[in-house]
């Protein structure tokens, strides 16, 4: 019996008097790395703020770890996202705060923090290979650097679900390898869900069980490379380069 | 142009906000002059930006100008009403409101908000400019930013804040003379004899010169401070800030000259 | 119509919110003090100069009109303090803090906002509000009254300068504290703990709306400002109105 993570269902998204999502339905399997492709403004970044509970859908339903989401439910909502990991985009990392600060960050909401912090905060940037750099600023580091913390900060607290919006975009081939081999081994160390927004199909390729595509607002794939192959769907083919 | 000490002492903040004040006159005086060397070579700058910024400037800042007034005004009368009860004059507060409205007040409190509306909306604009590499792009064609979009920007400010403080100061008038009846329970009809009873033109002309003057300093100011923003997001919002604090003071300076040289 | 309603309800919504943490605010002492400071740091020098010219004007002004309908200027100095204490005072200090401050906080919040900072606060559990509106609420309310005593001194200082000095008038007949009320006291800190209270919210709830990158913070913090100043004048004149009736 499969587990999901996650599931949006028939849930559609209006902004601004348009339609952005259009009936969506996605399964997220647990403990699977999840590629989610599309073209720029398909929609994959509003899936996954939705995913992260941070977009409510105007029709239709999200299920988080087996329950329903009610946005109205604050103490549930706050409940679910102690067990959500996000790198932004545009990283989103706190200028007013240092490394450690901001890898600590997500520690420092739990009401009752089970480890000393420092240790985890020490541990999760061992992981990335900034351990020492605790007290810097952000603005003192390289766009590769801000990333890995970003990485580090969303995967910290060890969440269930942890979701990755672009995580190499911009970056040198060198480095985008460790940060997919870092995603790698972050879901083999923890066996959770993650999912990956990203242009870089080959390294996806390698990396992901699962693929779903996007196109205007639409899921019009999930599933594996092989069922992709078989898809009579051009826009799949072209998408997943098969 | 080095960077001043990082310091966060109290005295040093002092210091360092003394040299930043200088720098930053000095700036806009250099500013000032580049403006009147492109004004005087006319077939420098474009008519048709200058209409469209003149359009966009004064029409979309009217109705908050014109709200405050009135609501200033108002205020002014209120301010009085304690003067009037204590003393019984209450034919003065025509004249007292009048006179507070049109020499000092009205122009101010004009010249603050036209700075907080148009003088940071330009700054912001100019800024974005800058920050996106419109400005370079400029001077790569061969066209003197200065001439292109400060000239234009600069005319518009000093005619629209003329126009915007002339009507305010009546919409300030009006607003008065409805607190007069509604809080003070003075007859409107005393209120606007004493205004009619006062010769108030010199006072009025006054005003509206400080008005030219505050919109050359609003001009100034926020252009001077959208052109050199660093840093992206944040430093344009840094310069919107920069832009509405120097310019308050700029009021504030200018309105003290100009009266005391006037009368 | 819709976004009129809109403009005037969220704010509302984000002081219901911010008044709702303050007892949360016990546990954020720094922050708060943090945040005073940086409000005196960046206000001092601005609020002096401002009022010392405003002094200066009022008083000039105030003599050199007074010259026209009154024997002498005895009344000049008590009526200035008077009205620097109940009404300048406030108003003036609180529409310059409304530059300062108000435009700071908003381009603080508006650039968080289009950086995505505060979304990524929301999912890892900080409440925005309660991490960067309340202390600033707080800290606003406190440095309001400090500024604003701080004001009046600054002003009475230039005030008695050109009123002693231009016009000739006798110190001692100058410093009276004779055309100030306890009322008038009160009133000004009423609007003092208004203005004050106004501000902050007014500034985070346009940062918080900010939208699309530097042009966003610009417009957030234009925004900010000019519905500060606004709304500053227009709380200045129920109050003023409200007092008035009711003779305070």
């Amino acid at each position: 019996m499969l587990q999901y993570a996650a599931q949006i269902l028939d849930a559609s998204l209006t902004l601004n008097d348009s339609l952005v999502l259009d009936q969506v339905f996605l399964r997220l399997e647990s403990g699977r790395i999840h590629a989610l492709v599309g073209a720029g403004g398909s929609g994959k970044t509003l899936l996954l703020r939705m995913l992260a509970t941070l977009l409510q859908p105007s029709k239709g339903e999200l299920h988080l770890f087996k329950k329903v989401i009610n946005f109205r439910d604050l103490k549930s909502l706050r409940q679910v996202r102690s067990n959500i990991g996000v790198q932004f985009q545009n990283l989103a990392l706190f200028d007013f705060l240092t490394v450690g600060q901001n890898v600590g960050f997500p520690l420092e909401q739990d009401s009752e923090p089970t480890k000393d912090i420092s240790i985890q905060v020490k541990t999760a940037l061992d992981s990335v290979g900034l351990d020492g750099r605790q007290e810097h600023a952000i603005s003192a580091l390289s766009g590769g650097m801000q990333r890995r913390v970003a990485i580090a900060r969303a995967a910290v607290a060890k969440p269930k679900l942890l979701l990755f919006d672009d995580p190499s975009g911009g970056l040198d081939p060198v480095t985008t390898s460790r940060i997919f081999e870092l995603i790698r081994t972050i879901q083999e160390e923890n066996d959770n869900t993650v999912v990956i927004a990203s242009h870089d199909i080959d390294r996806l390729v390698k990396l992901c069980h699962i693929f779903h595509v996007v196109d205007h607002g639409k899921v019009i794939f999930s599933g594996t490379l092989n069922e992709a192959r078989q898809s009579t769907d051009d826009r799949v083919k072209v998408f997943l380069d098969v | 142009m080095s960077k001043p000490l990082e310091t966060d002492s109290f005295l040093g903040n002092f210091g360092r906000t003394f040299i930043t004040a200088f720098q930053t006159v000095g700036a806009m005086t250099l500013l000032q002059l580049r403006i009147f060397r492109s004004l005087l070579a006319v077939k420098n700058f474009d008519y048709d930006e200058s209409v469209t910024q003149l359009f966009k400037v004064g029409v979309r800042s009217l109705p908050v100008v014109v709200a405050t007034a009135t609501f200033v005004g108002a205020l002014m009368v209120i301010a009085s009403g304690n003067f009037v009860r204590a003393t019984g004059a209450t034919t003065l507060i025509g004249w007292a409101a009048g006179t507070a409205v049109f020499s000092e007040v009205g122009p101010v409190l004009i010249g603050l908000m036209f700075s907080g509306r148009v003088g940071a909306n330009n700054t912001a604009e100019l800024g974005t400019m800058v920050v996106t590499n419109q400005v370079d792009a400029l001077r790569v064609l061969g066209i003197d930013p200065i001439g292109y979009l400060i000239v234009p920007r600069f005319i518009a400010m000093i005619v629209m804040l003329f126009l915007l403080t002339a009507i305010g100061d009546l919409f300030a008038l009006a607003g008065g003379s409805v607190a007069c009846r509604a809080v003070l329970g003075i007859d409107m009809r005393i209120y606007w004899l004493g205004i009619l009873d006062s010769n108030l033109l010199s006072e009025f002309i006054m005003g509206l010169v400080k008005a030219i003057f505050f919109g050359g300093a609003v001009g100034i100011v926020s252009c001077h401070w959208g052109l050199q923003v660093t840093g992206g997001a944040r430093g344009v919002g840094r310069a919107v800030n920069d832009s509405v604090v120097t310019s308050a003071i700029a009021i504030f300076v200018v309105n003290f000259f100009i009266t005391v040289l006037w009368t | 119509m819709k976004r009129l309603w809109e403009t005037i309800r969220s704010p509302f919504q984000l002081l219901g919110r911010t008044i709702a943490l303050l007892p949360s605010a016990r546990k954020s002492h720094r922050k708060i003090l943090e945040s005073m400071y940086s409000i005196g740091n960046q206000s001092l020098v601005f609020i002096a100069l401002t009022l010392a010219f405003l002094g200066l004007i009022l008083v000039y002004q105030g003599a050199y009109q007074a010259l026209k309908v009154l024997p002498d200027l005895t009344p000049v100095g008590p009526v200035f303090i008077g009205t620097m204490v109940r009404v300048f005072g406030p108003t003036i200090v609180a529409l310059m803090l409304a530059t300062r401050v108000g435009a700071g906080i908003a381009a603080e919040t508006g650039s968080m906002t289009v950086t995505d900072q505060i979304e990524a606060m929301k999912v890892t559990n900080a409440d925005p509000v309660e991490y960067l509106v309340v202390p600033r609420f707080i800290a606003s309310i406190i440095m309001m009254i400090v500024l604003w005593v701080f004001g009046v001194l600054v002003a009475v200082a230039a005030g008695t300068l050109i009123g002693t000095l231009r016009f000739g008038i006798q110190l001692r007949t100058f410093l009276s504290l004779s055309g100030t009320t306890m009322s008038d006291v009160w009133v000004a800190l009423f609007k003092c703990v208004i203005f004050g209270a106004a501000i902050p919210i007014l500034a985070a709830d346009s940062g918080f709306k900010a939208t699309g990158g530097s042009e966003g913070v610009g417009w957030a913090t234009t925004n900010a400002v000019v519905h500060s100043l606004f709304t500053v004048i227009l709380l200045d004149f129920l109050i003023s109105s409200i007092a008035y009736r009711f003779g305070w």
